[in-house]
């Protein structure tokens, strides 16, 4: 960055010279703490993507909280109905800044073959999405990749609503 | 193409057919006999259909007939297995009347034999009388059936929706409720809006 010419002590082994915010992204995207929102059947697949087979831990979001306070990523796996919409709504704010979400599968994302009444039909429509993961249920590598594609966001990568679904006009 | 006749409506089977080539099951193997004289005067009919035992009852009989039947000890139907409801909104010989029909379904263990009553109530004022005073277990099985047809049970102690939300307006289960229901799933505030 040039530093090192004009601050001499720095030049040498043992030093390296970046931006703060590329430090911030670092430790953040290698530490995220999901919270699990699993309602259905994509929860499985979640599960079997923390266990040891899949080792989600490997890309440092092992440490699963039931807290949202202390979470920064949801994964919202499952079936989200009338009744347990305004539970996701509160979680998401009550989850401290910076905060990403995955929706996880087809149900989360667009309420999948469920078009009937107590059923979201995409959990994007009420709360923001950064990622979504398709699949019915999608395979532990496809979340693997969401959670990849979150990482990408978090140290500047990728722009926040890069992944996000295209709109399709109503006609 | 154009001279082919549409294709007659299939009835389905009646339950003669079904008297032929079905095994009656024990559960089924009920004394129609005894029935009609442990119930004399209560019912207006007592049917077998698809080799189950139907007792035909209105709103005025139906706890009493429950009480006969969990009560006296050679009836002895002591299990209430199920309390639900038919719309038959959509049924060809609709009868405003007989808008819904209440199904109670009630076990013996001790004999092993199973019946069901069914009774019917009108469009304008659905309501039947609560089972919960003879079967306790009743009072949970007849909130869902409420909750999902506005079938009213007087005398219930806690008549609250079960499974929607308190708010929902509708019966979701009525023929005449869309199954994508009336924009209640749309209806939310966005998250990041709250604040």
């Amino acid at each position: 960055m040039g530093l090192e010419q004009l601050i001499p002590s720095l030049a040498g082994e043992g030093f390296f010279t970046t931006q703060i915010n590329k430090v911030i992204g670092w430790a953040r995207k290698n530490s995220l703490w999901p919270y699990p929102f699993g309602t259905a059947c994509c929860a499985i697949e979640m599960m079997s993507t923390l266990n040891s087979r899949y080792d989600l831990s490997r890309f440092g979001a092992e440490v699963i909280r039931f807290s949202p306070r202390q979470s920064d990523l949801i994964i919202v796996s499952g079936r989200v109905t009338l009744k347990m919409m305004p539970v996701l709504s509160q979680i998401y704010q009550q989850v401290g800044e910076p905060k990403w979400v995955i929706s996880m599968g087809a149900c989360a994302s667009t309420g999948g073959v469920f078009n009937t009444y107590p059923q979201i039909q995409g959990v994007d429509q009420f709360i923001p999405v950064d990622v979504y993961v398709p699949g019915c249920p999608p395979r532990p590598e496809s979340l693997i990749d969401g959670v990849l594609k979150i990482q990408q966001i978090i140290d500047g990568q990728a722009e926040r609503g890069e992944f996000t679904r295209p709109t399709v006009e109503a006609n | 193409m154009s001279d082919e006749q549409p294709p007659e409506k299939k009835l389905p089977p009646t339950h003669d057919s079904h008297e032929t080539n079905q095994r009656v099951l024990e559960e089924n193997q009920v004394d129609h006999d005894q029935l009609r004289t442990k119930l004399a005067g209560k019912f207006s009919d007592i049917v077998s259909e698809y080799k189950q035992t139907i007792i035909k009852t209105d709103r005025d009989n139906v706890i009493d007939v429950l009480e006969i039947l969990k009560n006296d000890p050679e009836l002895d139907f002591k299990m209430i297995t199920d309390i639900t409801a038919v719309d038959n909104m959509r049924r060809a010989d609709f009868d405003p009347e007989k808008r819904f029909t209440v199904i109670h379904i009630v076990y013996s263990v001790t004999r092993k034999q199973r019946v069901r009553l069914e009774t019917d109530v009108s469009e304008a004022s659905p309501r039947i009388p609560t089972a919960a005073g003879v079967y306790k277990g009743a009072a949970w099985i007849e909130r869902e059936v409420y909750d999902m047809f506005g079938v009213e049970f007087e005398g219930h102690p806690d008549l609250r929706r079960v499974l929607l939300p308190d708010y929902y307006e509708h019966f979701v289960l009525r023929k005449d409720y869309p199954l994508t229901g009336r924009g209640e799933r749309d209806n939310f505030i966005r998250a990041e809006e709250v604040e």
